[in-house]
């Protein structure tokens, strides 16, 4: 029966750590392949417009701002997102300490 | 990052251990009874932390629920996925699912209490599965006629041994077949590798049960996609989006034969595939495949309008 009782508290551990690095690595991973994915949409969207269609070449100055706004844009909402997501169980667990402390 | 609950055997870079396995039988139940009600149990205390205006007790439930919503995720991966990766050593018990693993120490636990040897047990425990009957439907055979067979087996062998050096050696023996048959897409041992391991293992009574319906351990090997997709096809092609990633080719076939399944309510057996990948055009396995693909679709809206539930080989062949 020790042994169960050890195997559960280290599993206990195990998952808490766990659910740490998922958090982190994990999530810097997903926010990584979003990052990439919406930087491939952009392209898509303004890839090619002036060579195949001669009349959109007039527009090709303003599609180019529009394109660095669109990325400036994009880059601000995920990195506000990813910081948000760095803090939420840092700040969660400085409440519960400082709040179980006071 | 699961380690070091696990003893690593002397001289061995890959090998199987598990700790419950290493338990007594009271050990491996307690065990079960306090990781099953523990999540019940926090569920409720969450609830209550979160409705309690005691602002650390709040963010305590916030940190729980937080907590609670990684282990759903996480549910059904295993604790490590392949390939092989980080120090030289692996213990392969990392690499199961959770509901093998859970499979594994069940069989284990029959065998050891009632007897029948530690593969009948978990070929029983694996038939009841939506994975295996999937498995079987592919190769056309009725899990009926497959569950009652294997239960006269099982029931004949039940004098046999319960001790349990062998069974453990049993159980390594399975998960070593399972390693060395998977795929280079698998990132996990599931319960369909578990079943067509099964194939692999020279057991009297496994060998003349599968041999009673004509199939073995390649014909197993095959089905394994379809076994580990079934009921998640969706998840998985949600995964492979949600990453930016293309599915891997055998995933993506298997993934596809299962949406014309389920579009034109047919079964197409593994037989039709071997049909339609025989007749399809192309060179490379993609170009193959997708012709097959086409092939079978046409032979599924063909089997469906004249209100056939199978697409047979002879559908496959007549609509090429």
């Amino acid at each position: 029966m020790n042994n169960a009782v050890v195997y559960i508290a280290a599993s206990f551990l195990q998952r808490l750590v766990g659910f740490f690095v998922h958090w982190y690595i994990g999530g810097t991973r997903v926010f990584l392949a979003i990052a990439l994915r919406l930087r491939a949409v952009v392209k898509k969207l303004f890839g090619r417009a002036g060579i195949e269609r001669p009349v959109v070449f007039v527009f090709l100055g303003p599609l180019a701002v529009l394109k660095a706004l669109m990325y400036v844009l994009g880059a601000n909402v995920l990195i506000v997102l990813y910081l948000a997501w760095l803090i939420i169980p840092l700040t969660a667990i400085f409440k519960v300490v400082s709040g179980f402390l006071a | 990052m699961f380690g070091p609950l696990y003893r690593k055997p002397k001289g061995k870079d890959v090998f199987f251990t598990d700790p419950l396995l290493e338990m007594g039988y009271a050990g491996r139940f307690f065990v079960r009874v306090v990781t099953s009600s523990s999540i019940i149990v926090q569920s409720v205390v969450t609830l209550m932390a979160l409705s309690i205006e005691v602002g650390w007790v709040f963010w305590l439930g916030i940190l729980s629920s937080l907590y609670l919503l990684d282990r759903l995720i996480h549910f059904a991966r295993s604790d490590e996925q392949f390939p092989l990766a980080g120090p030289s050593t692996h213990n392969i018990a990392l690499y199961l699912s959770p509901r093998a693993r859970r499979a594994i120490v069940s069989a284990y636990n029959k065998a050891a209490v009632l007897g029948g040897g530690f593969y009948l047990n978990l070929a029983r425990i694996l038939s009841e599965t939506a994975a295996v009957s999937e498995m079987l439907s592919r190769l056309d055979i009725d899990s009926g006629a497959f569950n009652s067979k294997l239960d006269a087996y099982l029931v004949r062998d039940l004098v046999s041994y319960k001790d349990h050096d062998r069974l453990i050696g049993e159980a390594e023996r399975l998960v070593f077949v399972a390693f060395e048959n998977k795929t280079d897409e698998e990132k996990d041992l599931d319960y369909a590798n578990l079943f067509a391991a099964l194939g692999g293992i020279e057991n009297e009574q496994l060998v003349s049960l599968f041999d009673v319906f004509e199939f073995g351990a390649d014909d197993l090997r095959k089905v394994v996609p379809f076994g580990k997709l079934v009921g998640r096809a969706w998840v998985s092609r949600l995964a492979w989006r949600i990453r930016g990633l293309e599915a891997p080719p055998l995933s993506a076939f298997s993934c596809a034969i299962l949406k014309i399944e389920q579009e034109h309510k047919v079964k197409i057996p593994y037989s039709s595939i071997i049909v339609a990948m025989n007749h399809g055009d192309g060179v490379s396995y993609q170009e193959k495949t997708s012709s097959a693909l086409g092939l079978i679709r046409n032979a599924a809206i063909y089997a469906s309008k004249k209100g056939d539930d199978i697409v047979r080989g002879e559908d496959v062949g007549r609509v090429e």
